[in-house]
């Protein structure tokens, strides 16, 4: 898997972002992933956008949930319930 | 098999005493939003030290790079030094995915948000959350679609709350 990583990483600019920025990895200089920019259009936006307003960090987020079986969808939003009675329950404490 | 388990996240960061600021919408849901959420946001200290434990928790994770068409994420070598070249990642963890994000936008950081975090005992894990005017704040800057969506929410959450939105 390691060098199945680096192949990709070599042979590929590939892009990801988060829910509050943007980042990318980049094949400069044969490297492995150790050049991860910002990257920003400078007002804060991400930079990766698509006519649709997704970042690719979203649409692959969007793949993921696609490749889940019924059961496993399932399983997802009970978590996700499990969390929302959690954080009900949660008490501030600063 | 995918999961969302952000106090997981919480118990493996605060075992290897990562500092660190949860933000985005887990934040948001532990300070009363209604808004759905299927992942976990951090902003941790980016000091040399934390990153050392970043890493260290992140590898219990077992963390991997989410990246369209590659199931499960790509392995990396998640140490240090990878983490002090990152501006943000996006991971696949045993706890869901978990995107690290060193200065969110329309912040300056941990260093920023740690100044009003706000602490939550989540059955006895304590989460340090982001205050909810500090997401808000992210969210304007970001002002993307679903940004711009959810702030309405967050905005009247705050004045339920009490807290002066701008």
């Amino acid at each position: 898997m390691g060098s199945r990583s680096a192949i990709l990483e070599r042979r590929q600019g590939w892009r990801y972002r988060s829910d509050m920025g943007t980042a990318r990895l980049s094949e400069e200089h044969g490297r492995q992933a150790a050049d991860v920019r910002s990257s920003t259009d400078g007002l804060g936006r991400p930079s990766d956008v698509d006519a649709l307003g997704l970042t690719a960090n979203e649409r692959s987020q969007i793949a993921a949930r696609l490749r889940l079986s019924p059961s496993e969808r399932l399983r997802y939003l009970e978590d996700m319930i499990a969390f929302e009675a959690l954080a009900r329950r949660a008490r501030r404490v600063t | 098999m995918p999961r969302f388990q952000p106090r997981l996240v919480v118990d493996v960061l605060n075992r290897h005493g990562v500092r660190y600021v949860l933000i985005g919408g887990v934040a948001a849901t532990l300070h009363g939003s209604p808004l759905r959420t299927g992942d976990t946001d951090v902003c941790p200290d980016n000091r040399p030290d934390n990153l050392e434990k970043l890493a260290a928790a992140l590898r219990d994770l077992k963390a991997r790079i989410r990246t369209e068409g590659v199931e499960g994420g790509l392995p990396f070598a998640c140490d240090a030094g990878f983490l002090s070249r990152v501006g943000l990642v996006n991971l696949e963890t045993d706890a869901g995915d978990l995107d690290v994000s060193f200065v969110p936008t329309g912040t300056k950081g941990y260093d920023d948000l740690i100044v009003n975090v706000s602490r939550f005992d989540l059955d006895g894990t304590i989460a340090p959350t982001a205050a909810l005017l500090d997401i808000i704040r992210s969210k304007t800057a970001a002002n993307r679609q679903k940004d711009r969506e959810s702030l309405p929410v967050l905005k009247e959450l705050a004045r339920k709350l009490g807290l002066q939105t701008t």
